[in-house]
């Protein structure tokens, strides 16, 4: 019986490790379950290019390609369209909603889907952004004039509110937070980009709560209601306030899944050879920050666990090497808002102290650096509008200074 | 000498500069543009396909040429 690989998720984490087993020699089959339809595409542009080229009565723009290429897809089977709703690791079994597969190996890439706003109402006015068919689904709905509510003011939300206001929207944001981008964004930055947000018409509600939405009986419009009875109505609201993992499949495996799927060193499950993850939905100790276990929704850390996840099987025949598992895994992304590059290195969950150090964060346009530091340790760095070459530098600061810190003895290094 | 061609589609390159982490002998900063060998040979075949895979818009092609 030939070896099988199952990889379950078909976007970056799922192909890159389909990739990486390639790499490594492995003759089994690899099978990529994925549960959208579509092949494997990237999700960035959904709130920026493509959502824009998608919008009706937008002519000038052509949409983007967006399909990843697999260089191992021929040797891949293919099941898209299909989504696990079970799995036994133990007997080695994934369950789909119309068959159930075995697997002598199996990656777990499902990564997230959108947090959703815990409430009744308006549905037909309300949105998410987050599949190919989610943007296809919200573009239709912008137009000139159309009155948009994102909830959440994190980074998709800003996105999202600059891509709607280039297409003639009125936009307003809502956040419980008192900035926006309030996890990943130097408090002083977020206000500059805020600021910006505003001067092109955008208008935003900060530490605020939605309590309730409703529509309209007749004319289907909805109201968002807030905490201080404030009620904004809106012709499309986007919910844009975080992700869950997709992890529900895994429930009977006695697996830890309150944040995502807790994964070792090289991306093993549940001290099993056999099972990974990798992607957003992978919780990982991350040594460049003594090991604290991290579950990270970047681009670029999709995949690098994916490479690492593909190095980390225990798999017959099959080589591998070193390199990748010794590459420190430095946490980076980047967010495009009008003519506003952001560029973010590191983790600064932990950081004490949070400085700007090039640049005028009211002058975000002109170019602003920040850096984060923990104890005196530089821990990230975000830039707008900076010299390409200068975020990388930051990044090789980081992993130097978390060279010193392990040299240190302390808790959990 | 068994040889890779390198391309980068500057009109897509948004210089995130994820080559230049992954493949330092190939992709390097000239200023603040980017700047890269070709072609290069077949032993960085590896840091170059890491380096293709790394790009978060796709616009690195590589083809060997032997």
């Amino acid at each position: 019986m030939t070896h099988r690989t199952v990889i379950v998720g078909a976007s970056v984490a799922g192909v890159r490790v389909a990739d990486g087993l390639r790499r490594r020699g492995y003759r089994g089959q690899v099978m990529v379950v994925g549960d959208e339809v579509h092949k494997p595409y990237q999700r960035p542009p959904l709130s920026k290019e493509f959502l824009a080229a998608s919008a009706p009565h937008n002519n000038e723009s052509t949409l983007p390609e967006l399909a990843i290429r697999v260089r191992s897809t021929d040797s891949i089977t293919w099941l898209l369209g299909e989504r696990a709703t079970g799995c036994d690791l133990g007997a080695g079994r994934v369950l789909l909603e119309t068959a159930s597969i075995e697997f002598d190996a199996l990656a777990i890439a499902t990564g997230v889907r959108p947090r959703r706003l815990q409430f009744r109402g308006g549905e037909a006015r309300r949105y998410v952004l987050r599949t190919k068919d989610d943007a296809a689904r919200l573009a239709s709905a912008l137009r000139p004039g159309t009155r948009l509510l994102v909830a959440g003011a994190g980074f998709i939300g800003c996105e999202l509110a600059a891509t709607a206001l280039r297409l003639g929207c009125d936009v307003t944001v809502v956040d419980l937070n008192d900035r926006p981008m309030a996890g990943s964004c130097q408090p002083e930055v977020a206000a500059g980009v805020q600021a910006i947000h505003e001067s092109h018409g955008v208008r935003f509600k900060l530490g605020r709560t939605i309590v309730g939405i409703e529509s309209d009986a007749r004319s289907g419009v909805a109201a968002v209601l807030l905490a201080d009875g404030e009620r904004l109505e809106a012709d499309v609201v986007v919910e844009a306030i975080g992700s869950v993992p997709n992890v529900e499949w895994l429930d009977g495996n006695g697996l830890d899944l309150s944040d995502g799927v807790i994964c070792d060193s090289m991306m093993r499950v549940g001290g099993r050879q056999n099972v990974v993850a990798a992607g957003d939905v992978a919780r990982f100790p991350n040594a460049l920050y003594c090991g604290s276990l991290q579950r990270i929704e970047h681009w670029t850390t999709a995949g690098e666990t994916a490479s690492r996840a593909a190095l980390g099987l225990d798999l017959p025949d099959a080589g591998g090497t070193d390199q990748q598992a010794a590459r420190a895994l430095v946490p980076s992304f980047w967010s495009d808002q009008y003519d506003l590059k952001i560029k973010g290195v590191g983790w600064s969950g932990a950081a004490d102290t949070w400085s700007v150090i090039e640049g005028d964060p009211e002058r975000p346009a002109d170019g602003v650096l920040a850096a984060a530091f923990e104890q005196g340790r530089i821990v990230a760095a975000l830039s707008v509008n900076r010299p390409a070459s200068e975020v990388l530098r930051y990044r090789t600061e980081i992993i130097d200074s978390a060279g010193l810190a392990a040299a240190t003895p302390g808790p959990g290094s | 000498m068994a040889e890779i061609e390198v391309e980068v589609d500057l009109a897509l390159c948004e210089l995130h500069g994820q080559c230049i982490i992954a493949a330092p002998d190939i992709f390097r900063w000239a200023g603040d543009e980017l700047s890269y060998d070709t072609p290069v040979a077949a032993e960085l075949a590896d840091a170059l396909e890491d380096a293709v895979d790394v790009c978060p818009v796709q616009a690195i092609h590589s083809r060997r040429t032997q």
